[in-house]
């Protein structure tokens, strides 16, 4: 009895220490090591992994298959003797026996037609049919096949700082998009009877072996991407000889594949500022209706790059401009059918071009001589140098204003994923966040880039509180792993990236934030970091402690909902000496003359982003852009306002007369800054910004008194929308009727 | 077809981005104390409204005009109404349609007034819009009650809240 309550005496405090809303995250992330230091950068001994492709790929447009012939040199620079090697087979989750079919969870009654039923008993079978494996010289070679995963049994181990080549050769049935979706895929035309391959994980490739994961084998069920060592690739891709194909990496034998004309325009291009036409969509049109057996290889070549995809169809129409990045040239370039114009014509390209732009200023240079954005139906996915991205108008060549800003964001996605995963190679199959969330940051910088108060879908603090307010049984940490996240848009996208932006606004400020995170990025380019990583880097090129944000908003679904729940005033009585006496006088209700709310991020913007590309491209703005530019004008005046009524701030040389005692509850359970404004008598607002800290010795409720040289008439918290407050009825100080969304659109319809 | 096939291996295949991954339909409501009706907003993101438009022969486009087309308006009508129910003993409370609006967050937000008077103290509200496309739907109702805001949540293992006026 004794021993166990000596134990629960031990216990007690270690779990309520570790449970602590600033308690410091030892258990959570692996101990620092020679391969990954403390400071969060690579270690002394860090190692990884190469692996080089040489491949040989046909794609047969009239039974739409591909069938492949790879060599691939395997060098191993780690510290361990390798007894077998792993290779990923992802076309095997379209295999017939797959796993993926298995394990989606249903119920007869999410069955809502025949039509649904009936494909469940879809038999295609898009899984890899593998050859042959064997040395480069020949000689036979014990595999074995684990759904997705291939082993190669070595009769000898490869040994560090050896090498060694192997053949591999397959086939496999591509999938209709229409019916079978996925990242990779055909689709079909039928009025001109012609297809579009977005062609994706189409060959066996290298799993990643590390200092963290050892084989990264863990199977793909589709979530979790995946993780790929680098390596240089030399790829002939033969498809028939009316297709255009563009790939990962550049094109070796234009002279070959291309007429006179379109090469002149290829060089004319490296060097033009807006988009010029390789291939006219006169001559795609012309291609569309002209079909031959004849056959076309085309060639290419990309190095230090962890994947490889391609695009081919007749109807590309190609597009390209030069965009200079610190003094390197990239030709950045677009793919599309004429059923993606008038949009695809008149934004791809420069969508692209942008995209590198802000993303070189906020993480690394983009280090590749291409970025290709090619047209999908309503897709969106990345590998290097190449993305597939949706935003089809209308058949009439009408589009709506959400088509647009789809098609916009989805094109700057992709385009970002060159950066995370693609450079910073992260594991996805492990950590979805690592790569969606930063880069969907990272989005969100380059929207506002594009277009003054571009109405960014994920990003900004109030964006995130419908979900992060929603019902906790259906919501995952961010450290989840890939597969088993619930709602995974909101807590592998919109959740970090606006936990980033809270870091960015709020709690670290720009300039420190924008350093760190450009450390991190510098660090791990080209290399395969992990979160902690990423935490500890930004914590150690900052000096600013984020264990409590990190346990908050990564490894918990706790949300910020923080209360002003009581005011009290006070008053020097000046006859008393400066007794203070209690006014309990009831403030009347007055009507806070509050500009329309504003984010932090808009605000802060109007300075920092003196032109965005849409006030310098004036054909970016379309019928849609008026309305914007006249609700520039109210956020102007307002932020005007704003600065005027900097606080000054000091108790001990003012002359306030005013005191305030404010108590804030925490409800929500995640520690936050609270940001305060003053409503003051004479018409002047004040803004008070408290840290996260002040929540360190009690996280459920504080106080702090306020003094203020003219009487306050009411407070709000979160004013600026920064902090994902997710009740924002309890920051008003005197309680205030809201009203609702349909008196506002009655009143404004009169 | 295609809408159907492509709704049902969304919970299979996960894309990058323009997938569907919001699961969040919204209502906000209020009783107006002088009419003693229910004001109603319902919030759908464009792109559930963008693929529904797709079993119609309307595109969002027509969603921008300033009075939508008949065939429309009662098309969208139906498909709101019945995904939102309000009921009380054992009678529904059918809502009038009374207008549209686009918003730049990519939101669309419809506007409902409930068509006859109010007269029990207690309501019934069902809100399933969604849920039967999408399994991870969520959606919520905020009730506007005088200086106070009750939220209730609607997943698929629970649709419908009883709620006191």
């Amino acid at each position: 009895m004794k021993t166990k309550l000596l134990l629960l005496l031990i216990l007690v405090p270690t779990i309520l220490f570790s449970q602590h809303k600033f308690a410091q995250l030892k258990e959570e992330l692996a101990t620092p090591n020679v391969y990954r230091n403390a400071a969060g950068a690579p270690g002394h001994e860090y190692y990884q992994q190469q692996a080089d492709y040489k491949i040989n790929v046909s794609l047969n447009d009239s039974e739409q298959t591909i069938h492949g012939e790879e060599t691939i040199t395997y060098t191993n620079n780690s510290p361990d003797h390798l007894t077998y090697l792993w290779v990923q087979l992802d076309q095997n989750r379209k295999s017939l026996d797959s796993d993926s079919k298995l394990i989606n969870v249903e119920k007869m009654e999410n069955f809502k037609s025949v039509n649904q039923l009936e494909l469940k008993t879809l038999n295609f079978d898009g899984g890899f049919k593998i050859k042959n494996v064997s040395l480069s010289n020949g000689d036979e070679i014990n595999y074995f096949i684990n759904k997705t995963m291939l082993r190669i049994d070595l009769k000898e181990p490869l040994s560090p700082n050896t090498s060694i080549s192997f053949n591999i050769s397959w086939w496999y049935n591509i999938n209709d998009r229409d019916i079978l979706n996925a990242r990779s895929g055909f689709e079909y035309f039928p009025k001109d009877k012609n297809y579009l391959y977005t062609i994706a994980q189409w060959f066996p490739r290298m799993c990643v072996y590390n200092d963290v994961e050892g084989w990264q084998n863990k199977q793909f069920l589709g979530r979790g991407e995946f993780t790929l060592p680098f390596g240089d690739y030399e790829v002939n891709i033969t498809v028939p000889s009316g297709h255009v194909v563009t790939a990962t990496g550049e094109l070796q034998n234009q002279k070959d594949i291309l007429t006179k004309i379109q090469l002149e325009r290829l060089e004319k291009a490296k060097n033009a500022s807006e988009p010029i036409f390789i291939i006219t969509p006169e001559e795609a049109l012309k291609s569309e209706k002209t079909k031959t057996k004849a056959l076309k290889t085309w060639s290419f070549k990309a190095e230090n790059v962890r994947d490889f995809a391609f695009a081919s169809s007749r109807k590309f129409i190609w597009d390209a401009q030069g965009v200079d990045i610190n003094g390197k040239n990239i030709l950045a370039m677009s793919f599309y059918p004429k059923e993606g114009n008038p949009l695809w014509e008149r934004y791809s390209t420069k969508l692209v071009a942008h995209t590198l732009k802000v993303y070189s200023k906020y993480t690394i240079d983009y280090p590749y001589p291409v970025a290709i954005s090619v047209h999908t139906k309503w897709m969106g996915m990345e590998y290097p140098m190449i993305c597939f991205n949706g935003g089809r108008p209308n058949e009439d060549g009408t589009y709506s204003e959400q088509k647009k800003y789809s098609m916009w964001g989805v094109i700057i996605h992709e385009v970002g994923h060159n950066f995370f995963p693609m450079i910073i190679n992260s594991d996805e199959r492990q950590w979805t966040w690592m790569d969606e969330g930063l880069n969907t940051f990272v989005q969100y910088l380059t929207e506002q880039e594009w277009e003054r108060n571009y109405p960014s879908k994920r990003g900004p603090a109030n964006k995130i509180v419908n979900y992060m307010s929603g019902d906790k049984n259906n919501i995952s940490p961010i450290m989840t792993n890939s597969e088993s996240i619930l709602q995974f848009g909101n807590n592998s996208y919109g959740k970090p990236a606006t936990a980033l932006n809270i870091l960015r606004e709020t709690v670290m400020g720009r300039e420190l934030f924008d350093y760190s995170f450009k450390v991190y990025c510098e660090r791990w380019k080209f290399k395969h970091p992990t979160p902690a990583d990423f935490f500890r880097t930004m914590e150690d090129a900052s000096s600013v402690d984020l264990d409590w944000f990190w346990r908050g908003w990564f490894y918990s679904t706790d949300n910020v909902d923080i209360s002003l729940s009581n005011v009290k005033q006070y008053i020097t009585d000046s006859i008393a000496g400066n007794k203070k006496v209690i006014i309990e006088e009831k403030v009347k209700e007055l009507e806070l003359k509050q500009p329309q709310d504003i984010t932090i991020g808009t605000l802060r913007n109007l300075e920092s982003i003196s032109t965005t590309l849409n006030e310098k491209d004036t054909s970016i703005n379309d019928h849609y852009g008026w309305k914007r530019k006249s609700y520039n004008d109210s956020i102007l005046e307002f932020a005007y306002n704003e600065d005027i009524h900097h606080v000054e701030y000091d108790i001990k040389t003012n002359d306030s007369k005013y005191y305030y005692e404010l108590t804030f509850n925490n409800i929500g359970g995640l520690v936050s800054p609270i940001i305060i404004r003053a409503f003051l008598e004479d018409g002047t607002t004040e803004i008070v910004r408290i840290p996260a800290e002040i929540w360190l010795k009690n996280d459920k409720e504080v106080s702090k008194v306020f003094v203020f040289k003219n009487k306050v008439i009411g407070f709000r918290l979160d004013p600026f929308l920064e902090t994902a407050d997710t009740n924002l009825s309890n920051n008003v100080w005197p309680a205030k009727k809201t009203p609702s969304r349909y008196k506002i659109f009655m009143q404004n319809k009169k | 077809m295609k809408l159907i096939i492509f709704i049902s291996f969304l919970s299979i295949f996960s894309f990058n981005s323009n997938a569907h991954d919001y699961y969040f339909a919204f209502a906000e409501m209020e009783l107006n104390e002088e009419s003693q009706k229910l004001e109603v907003t319902l919030i759908l993101n464009s792109h559930d409204i963008d693929h529904w438009l797709q079993n119609t022969n309307f595109t969002l486009l027509d969603l921008e005009k300033p009075s939508l087309e008949k065939n429309l308006k009662e098309d969208l009508n139906n498909f709101l109404q019945s995904g939102f129910i309000i009921s009380s003993n054992s009678i529904n409370y059918n809502l009038i349609f009374k207008g549209i609006l686009l918003k730049d967050d990519g939101n669309i937000e419809f506007y409902f007034e409930s068509q006859k008077k109010i007269e029990s103290e207690e309501i019934t509200i069902s809100f399933d819009l969604l849920m039967d496309k999408y399994s991870q739907q969520q959606n919520k109702l905020i009730y506007l009650k005088e200086l106070e805001k009750e939220t209730y949540e609607f997943l698929p293992s629970k649709t419908s809240h009883l709620i006191k006026l």
